[in-house]
């Protein structure tokens, strides 16, 4: 039924709501789309009503109202994303945001769900909906941050650690970069105190990883970095990140099944780097869940 | 809806209802409750009540209870054929044309300005209840009655109640069951304390039930059994919420019809019992906690709370207040939603239809009805020295204006359509024809009796009594900015966005 299986072409759901972390997804999503050439679906999500808000006196449900002038805003994320992207736009009714957008990407079968993820003064750092998205989706999520956007995303990154579950990831991300042709850095952060200094053995454990994950995949463009600092956003800020780049973070072990989940390392390393995340789902049987699209 | 399908959009899908979380009957007997707020209605509304009719309070809260029943069936009829944000102006406009379908949303729009100038009252003066009770402070109570404090704090209520409406957050099933769990404790540990205190004889009046308090023929006079009807409706509004969650209910056939009268059969006895036993415990005397005391009679929690409940009266101030505070912040949904309704047919100024992008919700049709609630209460606390008890009567007047005019709106749209249909002669008849009309013909006596400069609290500007100004004034005005409207945007009494008539799209 999903465009995806009759155009071969994937793709993403955008998280649109017609303000700013909406045109933040959608200004991404623009440069996501021309390089891995993937067609975008624009979602707004309009809220239905809450039979418990207790409304006083009862009036009508606006929802009809507030569902015109969203398909407005549709129109214009249409209109600036231009003729070049292959583009649709949904408006659609849900209890939240968040499970409009994933009826939303069930329903497309699509490869990803792209969100605005600046959090404003939320001092967990990604507004509501991308931090939702990132306890409850099947698919990936791309959180992306409000700065500008470069012409196009042409180098991939994947941070591992040494954990189970890093493989995975890994091949997941080289799967990726085989598919789209760009080089692939993997990128491994540890914080460092005078105490602890870096283990010397995690390098090579990370070499290990890749050498291991090399020798069952396609070929690719892969080199190993180290991100090292006192805290995360030393470690994050000690590589020297492509404007154009792109980053792979798995979900958290605790993650249920086939669903993303971002563990506590994840989600300081999300605050501080400065290029778009990709966060993907875990995977229990050990299918790359990127391989799908 | 006038939607025409826009360019490059796919489809809009209509997901009514929330998922796996669906309303049960338990569920839709809190939601029925938690919109009538019956701790706020009973301490704002017992007093002006007993007032109108003295010791037949009970029978006003038994009577009352038929025409609001009688138009929701109405109301309930109308929602079913043309689900609409704009309801009363919409279906008015449908029935009978633009004129009095404006003038009905106009009704709508002054009932919930003055039940949000009078919620934001009573909550200012259960804040400061609370705080003197809190800290054993006397003194810290007597500063509702500081005017300027009093205008300050209710600003700051009424801010925060915009603010929170603004960002478009709604109170979630657990707080709306906490909250109604609360009121039902406190409000029966109250009942239980107020029958002991007359037991025992430490209540003040100490009477025993007398039959005499159920006959609704034993009230002297028309007038006084047209207020008091007036003011019952006010203190029911809101539970026909029940009848048009059909949709979200679990159990489609059964659940929603048991779901309304299990939601009446608490509400009333509910009401009843409170009714029975403040007037055991304080009579409808003047004395200093008697109902027929002017001073307590607006408020009347506030002063019954400590002589009922002793030290555990702070409860009485905690429910009141949460159950005022949340009910301002639901209660600028309305209006605002009205608003917008209104704005989006072309009959207010189109900033009115204007929809916040981050937070879904009408911003500024929100932001001016806090503007007009705070500035109207300013204005009265001024000007009144009993502006809640006041507000309250107007109030009832509006609701019977808005309420009669819906369920007459019911009675012509759906007119021609019986054939035969007992079922349907009644609930789009019968029923909202009888309803209506009562509720108008109590609107009109209320308002003609208002006139009298010494009607209600007394208040009078200019030798007309106050509430007459509040109520008949108001729509008045309506008039006016009805005028006002067609003379700069006549395209919506021209019939260019609402049509009268049944479409053939209604079901």
């Amino acid at each position: 039924m999903s465009a995806a299986t009759t155009t071969g072409r994937p793709r993403y759901v955008v998280a649109y709501d017609g303000g700013d972390r909406g045109r933040d997804a959608l200004r991404w999503s623009a440069v996501l789309a021309r390089s891995l050439d993937v067609g975008l679906d624009v979602v707004v999500v309009v809220r239905s009503d809450d039979p418990f808000s207790g409304v006083y006196p009862p009036v009508g449900d606006v929802t009809g109202v507030i569902a015109e002038q969203a398909r407005g805003w549709a129109d214009e994320a249409l209109a600036s994303l231009g003729a070049g992207v292959d583009a649709r736009a949904d408006v659609r009714t849900a209890g939240s945001v968040a499970e409009g957008l994933l009826d939303a990407a069930t329903e497309t079968g699509a490869a990803a769900v792209v969100v605005g993820a600046d959090g404003g003064v939320n001092p967990l750092g990604v507004g509501t909906v991308a931090r939702t998205l990132l306890h409850a989706s099947p698919v990936p999520v791309v959180l992306v941050p409000r700065r500008e956007t470069p012409e196009r995303v042409d180098h991939l990154y994947v941070a591992v650690g040494t954990r189970p579950g890093a493989a995975a990831v890994l091949a997941e991300a080289w799967q990726a970069a085989a598919r789209t042709g760009l080089p692939l850095h993997v990128v491994n952060l540890v914080e460092v105190d005078e105490n602890s200094g870096a283990d010397p053995d995690a390098v090579g454990r990370v070499r290990a990883l890749v050498e291991e994950v090399r020798s069952r995949s396609a070929t690719a463009r892969v080199d190993v970095e180290m991100g090292r600092g006192r805290t995360v956003a030393e470690a994050v800020g000690s590589i020297d990140w492509a404007a154009g780049g792109l980053l792979v973070l798995g979900s958290s072990r605790l993650a249920p099944g086939r669903q993303t989940f971002l563990g506590p390392t994840a989600a300081r390393i999300l605050r501080h780097v400065p290029v778009p995340v990709v966060v993907v789902p875990r995977d229990p049987a050990g299918e790359p869940a990127g391989s799908r699209s | 809806m006038t939607a025409a399908p826009v360019g490059g959009t796919r489809h809009a899908h209509e997901a009514k209802g929330l998922g796996g979380g669906r309303v049960g009957l338990l569920g839709a007997v809190v939601i029925g409750v938690s919109t009538i707020a019956p701790a706020y209605t009973l301490t704002g509304a017992l007093g002006p009540t007993a007032s109108a009719v003295g010791d037949h309070l009970p029978a006003i809260f038994i009577v009352g209870f038929v025409p609001m029943l009688l138009v929701a069936l109405g109301y309930r009829a109308l929602n079913n054929a043309m689900p609409d944000a704009g309801t009363t102006f919409t279906w008015g406009s449908r029935a009978f044309g633009p004129w009095i379908g404006w003038m009905g949303g106009w009704g709508l729009l002054a009932a919930t300005i003055l039940v949000l100038s009078n919620l934001a009252g009573i909550a200012v003066d259960f804040f400061y209840l609370m705080l003197s009770q809190a800290t054993g402070n006397a003194g810290i109570a007597d500063l509702a009655a500081n005017v300027p404090v009093n205008v300050a704090m209710c600003l700051v209520f009424m801010a925060l109640a915009c603010w929170v409406s603004y960002r478009g957050l709604e109170a979630t099933k657990a707080v709306q069951y906490v909250l109604v769990g609360f009121q039902f404790l406190v409000l029966g540990w109250f009942a239980v304390a107020a029958f002991t205190r007359v037991a025992d004889g430490s209540a003040p009046a100490g009477l025993s039930i007398d039959p005499g308090w159920f006959n609704p023929l034993g009230v002297g006079s028309f007038s006084a059994f047209a207020a008091g009807i007036s003011l019952s409706v006010f203190i029911y509004w809101g539970w026909d919420v029940v009848l048009t969650m059909n949709e979200e209910t679990q159990g489609e056939r059964t659940t929603p019809g048991r779901a309304a009268l299990s939601t009446i059969a608490v509400i009333v006895v509910l009401y009843l019992t409170i009714a029975l036993a403040v007037l055991s415990f304080s009579g409808t005397g003047d004395g200093e906690l008697g109902m027929g005391n002017a001073d307590i009679q607006e408020n009347i929690f506030a002063a019954l709370a400590g002589p009922v409940m002793g030290p555990f009266a702070i409860l009485m101030s905690l429910c009141v207040l949460a159950s005022s505070a949340a009910s301002l912040q639901s209660t600028f949904i309305s209006p605002a939603r009205t608003m917008l309704a209104m704005g989006h047919y072309g009959a207010l100024p189109p900033q009115y239809a204007r929809v916040s992008r981050r937070f879904q919700s009408p911003g500024y049709a929100t932001v001016v009805a806090a503007v007009v609630a705070s500035a109207f209460y300013a204005v009265m606390r001024v000007v009144s020295v009993n502006v809640l008890s006041d507000t309250i009567t107007a109030l009832g007047m509006m609701v019977c204006f808005y309420y009669g005019v819906t369920a007459l709106a019911c009675v012509w749209y759906f007119r021609g359509s019986w054939g035969g249909n007992a079922t349907a002669f009644l609930t789009t008849c019968l029923a909202p024809l009888v309803g209506g009309l009562l509720l108008l013909v109590f609107f009109v006596q209320t308002a003609v009796d208002s006139m009298d400069p010494s009607y209600g609290s007394g208040s009078e500007i200019g030798g007309v009594g106050l509430v007459f100004i509040l109520g008949v004034g108001v729509l008045g005005l309506g008039l006016v900015v009805m005028a006002v409207q067609y003379a700069r945007r006549p395209g919506f009494f021209r019939g260019e966005s609402l049509v009268v008539g049944r479409s053939t799209t209604d079901a």
